[in-house]
């Protein structure tokens, strides 16, 4: 008697649809989400508008990283999911020294003292929180602050750099 | 008043009204109907999901209802689930996802909140071939698809 290949049966996680899934991927951190779209192509597709929606950019090796070539190409495929950018880093407001500050607005904890919100005008959903006195004690939405002590000299200009080449961050 | 509900395979429950109407679906079933006694049939659920869904609900039958605030970020509360929750969720995957499948479909928010989180929980800190492995799932990139993929995604890794 012949028999068929037999396929394997599917895994209980196949049972979900994607609308489940996309709920999960949002309870996911950006390492975890990173980890997922390695995983499989749909888990890719469902995780990329996750993954870029809040950009988190709170540690120095994490912007180093954002600032690379590699990730900027990708940035510019998926800008369109990005929802808000942090940048939070102690000198980038010296690079933004000429954008208008009056925007200040005021943080989730009510506090407005060391955020400054400036929206884009272009990119309505997009706009960047300079954390231009980050209290690193209270534990808040950054990490690791020993390593800001260990950044390399040229992050500054690449943050520059950035903020050129993507001018949605700009003030018009 | 008690309801009764029948579920795939034909097994009745009879549970307090305030109990099934956790599930927004029979909630608003019981109200399209009225008080009646006839059971209501849950042709997508098994007895075994049915009964752990109605343990989930007999727990939580005195919480308020659940305002969701559309702002509040839920990558902030993934660790937030209570400890009665854990144990409850502390089945195997199968009956994990038909959990969330019977929260989903009976419209009971908190239960597809806690699963969610549940399924999130186990994902976190793992590698893509850890993930793999916990759920089985089939790798259908190439080598170097991958190794472009992680390459483009460096940034958000911790490591």
């Amino acid at each position: 008697m012949e028999t068929t290949p037999s396929t394997p049966p599917l895994p209980p996680i196949a049972r979900l649809p994607t609308e489940i899934l996309d709920l999960v991927f949002a309870c996911l951190d950006l390492p975890s989400l990173a980890a997922c779209v390695r995983v499989k192509r749909i888990w890719k597709d469902l995780c990329d508008p996750c993954l870029w929606s809040n950009l988190r950019i709170n540690n120095a090796k994490r912007l180093e990283r954002f600032l690379t070539d590699e990730a900027q190409l990708v940035l510019s495929r998926n800008v369109g999911h990005i929802r808000e950018l942090y940048i939070i880093y102690t000198s980038v407001c010296n690079i933004f020294a000429t954008f208008d500050t009056s925007s200040t607005t005021h943080a989730e904890d009510g506090s407005d003292k060391n955020h400054i919100h400036l929206n884009c005008t272009d990119l309505q959903t997009l706009y960047i929180v300079l954390y231009l006195e980050p209290d690193l004690s209270c534990g808040g939405p950054w990490d690791d602050d020993e390593e800001w002590k260990f950044l390399s000299p040229g992050v500054e200009k690449a943050v520059a750099d950035f903020i050129r080449r993507n001018p949605s961050l700009k003030k018009p | 008043m008690p309801v009764t509900l029948t579920s795939l395979d034909d097994v009745k429950f009879t549970v307090d009204k305030d109990v099934a109407e956790r599930s927004i679906l029979i909630k608003n079933m019981i109200e399209d109907v009225g008080e009646s006694d006839s059971p209501i049939p849950l042709p997508n659920v098994s007895s075994a999901v049915l009964k752990k869904v109605i343990e989930y609900c007999e727990h939580h039958r005195n919480d308020p209802v659940q305002v969701q605030d559309e702002t509040d970020d839920p990558r902030k509360r993934s660790n937030d689930i209570e400890e009665w929750d854990m144990k409850f969720m502390a089945v195997d995957q199968e009956m994990l996802f038909e959990i969330i499948l019977a929260a989903n479909y009976l419209d009971i928010k908190p239960l597809l909140d806690v699963g969610c989180k549940t399924v999130a929980n186990i994902i976190k800190g793992k590698t893509p071939e850890e993930i793999r492995k916990t759920f089985n799932i089939v790798n259908d990139f190439t080598p170097e698809e991958e190794a472009q993929i992680k390459k483009e995604n460096e940034w958000a890794e911790d490591r």
